[in-house]
């Protein structure tokens, strides 16, 4: 393969891999946001806000049985959320897991990549330092691999300049 | 089973006093609603309509009251209530244990680290509630023993420590039973090097471990027994306290220890005639926590119990108190222990 197909092929395949690593987590959410698991976890945490609007509306005092009999509802609810949110996170697991088989095979992908084209260049460095050592590293050009390593380096700085500016 | 169904618990303790099998019984609830009165009170009930068994009270609380509610002394050891054939007393007092345990192990009395290990090892937070747990190892042992040295117990009664404390003991039967599941799991791998090392009998270790580790399984299995265990809340009819109790309540049901009973302490039972403002008003708040009980708690026994006009203190006043456990005190009849 020519050394620009190579690297435009390498380019294409680090962003699909991470588009697809985008869309099935995005799947994933999208399914989990549907679930009975999660409409039920949703229910509960709004039966449990309602719950405690109700009860931090009475004076403990003055009507200590209504009160109790809300507390009591309250301390249900709870364990009742422990539940379904652990449910929820099985869920969650499992149709992580129905995604291991791609993202493993796409890994693999990966790794084929770089090893058959082991001992092809992308590309050159253009030779501007007159020093030996660097004029040396610089001819030896860069490998799939290196390429591949930095595209990753410098996509995860500014997913993470961006995470840091949403926050 | 429909509402019409429900019957309404009996506001006394007889089910408690004519019951078979109980083999414990916790007294517990805040701090001064009087907890060590009522389990007196108890043990007395239980001993004078028992002739034939025998009853043990124990105090767990670290600030004991024990003596002081009978009117004579009680110590580490179970000792027999004066005027009183079938009901022991004792208070667990972690000083003095722990000095008799240390001169088992080193018979040097002028060691001087002795006595300063004692005094450090006795203030341990939760060293009361350890040794009130070795008590019921004791005993526990004592039943299932066909050997009868002492004086086996039908039932054994404890005066707990507040709230907190008496969480804490009723805790620990299931905290041993996971230290001793880490100790296994530990021995399994560390077993070898355990034996090579000098002057540690690894066997010996290991059996009174799995002793102890039955103990605790039976202990568990006991405690959550309803035929065998039961706690008797008590508290005062004011916001602190019944807040409190609720609490309890729902920390002992989340043990699965059964608890059906609450004694209601203090109650003035003002009558409409009496000129006494500050009583009227009392009262009334009260009967307004009363009534409150009555619907948050209708499947449980609730026993209303009188404010008295003395100090109930000594055995003769004790049982007369006693007596309003099993017929409920009607309101505007006597107070008069004297």
């Amino acid at each position: 393969m020519e050394p620009i197909a190579l690297l435009i092929f390498a380019t294409c395949f680090f962003f699909i891999q991470k588009l697809l690593g985008l869309i099935t987590e995005f799947i994933v959410q999208l399914l989990v946001r549907y679930s009975n698991e999660f409409h039920k976890v949703k229910l509960l945490k709004q039966d449990r806000y309602d719950t405690n609007i109700a009860k931090n509306k009475l004076s403990p005092q003055d009507q200590y049985a209504k009160w109790t009999k809300l507390n009591r509802k309250v301390d249900q609810l709870n364990s009742e959320i422990d539940t379904a949110e652990k449910a929820l996170q099985a869920k969650k697991d499992q149709l992580s897991s129905s995604t291991t088989l791609l993202k493993r095979l796409i890994t693999l992908l990966g790794f084929f990549i770089k090893i058959w084209y082991r001992k092809t260049k992308v590309f050159y460095m253009p030779n501007v330092l007159p020093i030996p050592i660097v004029q040396w590293v610089w001819q030896s050009g860069v490998g799939v691999s290196s390429w591949l390593f930095l595209l990753g380096t410098f996509v995860s700085g500014v997913e993470f300049i961006y995470k840091e500016l949403a926050v | 089973m429909s509402d019409l169904d429900f019957e309404t618990p009996d506001p006394n303790l007889k089910s408690i006093i004519t019951h078979d099998t109980l083999k414990w019984i916790f007294v517990g609830g805040k701090g001064g609603v009087g907890k060590t009165t009522s389990s007196s009170s108890i043990s007395i009930q239980l001993a004078l309509n028992n002739p034939n068994k025998q009853y043990l009270l124990i105090s767990t609380d670290p600030a004991h009251n024990l003596s002081d509610a009978f009117g004579e002394k009680f110590g580490k050891d179970a000792r027999k209530v004066t005027g009183m054939d079938n009901l022991s007393c004792m208070e667990i007092d972690p000083t003095s244990t722990i000095e008799d345990l240390s001169a088992d192990v080193d018979m040097d009395g002028n060691n001087p680290l002795k006595g300063m290990m004692a005094d450090l090892t006795s203030s341990i937070p939760g060293i009361d509630e350890a040794l009130s747990f070795m008590e019921v190892i004791k005993h526990i042992k004592n039943q299932n023993s066909t050997e009868k040295a002492e004086i086996s117990y039908d039932t054994i009664i404890f005066d707990t420590a507040p709230t907190g404390h008496t969480l804490r003991f009723l805790q620990l039967p299931q905290t041993f039973s996971k230290l001793l599941a880490k100790f296994d799991e530990l021995a399994g791998q560390f077993g070898g090097l355990l034996g090579s090392m000098g002057g540690v009998d690894t066997n010996s270790m290991m059996n009174k471990m799995t002793e102890l580790k039955e103990l605790t399984k039976l202990i568990n299995e006991q405690f959550t027994d309803p035929d065998v265990t039961t706690f008797v809340v008590v508290c005062i009819a004011e916001f602190l306290s019944l807040y409190e109790s609720e609490r309890l309540i729902q920390e002992l049901n989340s043990y699965g220890i059964d608890v059906n009973t609450i004694i209601v302490n203090q109650l003035l039972f003002t009558q409409k005639e009496d000129p006494c403002k500050r009583c009227q008003a009392r009262s009334k708040m009260q009967n307004k926590y009363l009534g409150e009980m009555d619907e948050l708690y209708e499947d449980f026994h609730l026993v209303k119990m009188p404010l008295v006009n003395t100090e109930v203190r000594g055995l003769e006043k004790l049982t007369k108190f006693s007596k309003f456990l099993v017929e409920p005190y009607v309101p505007g009849g006597s107070v008069d222990l004297d």
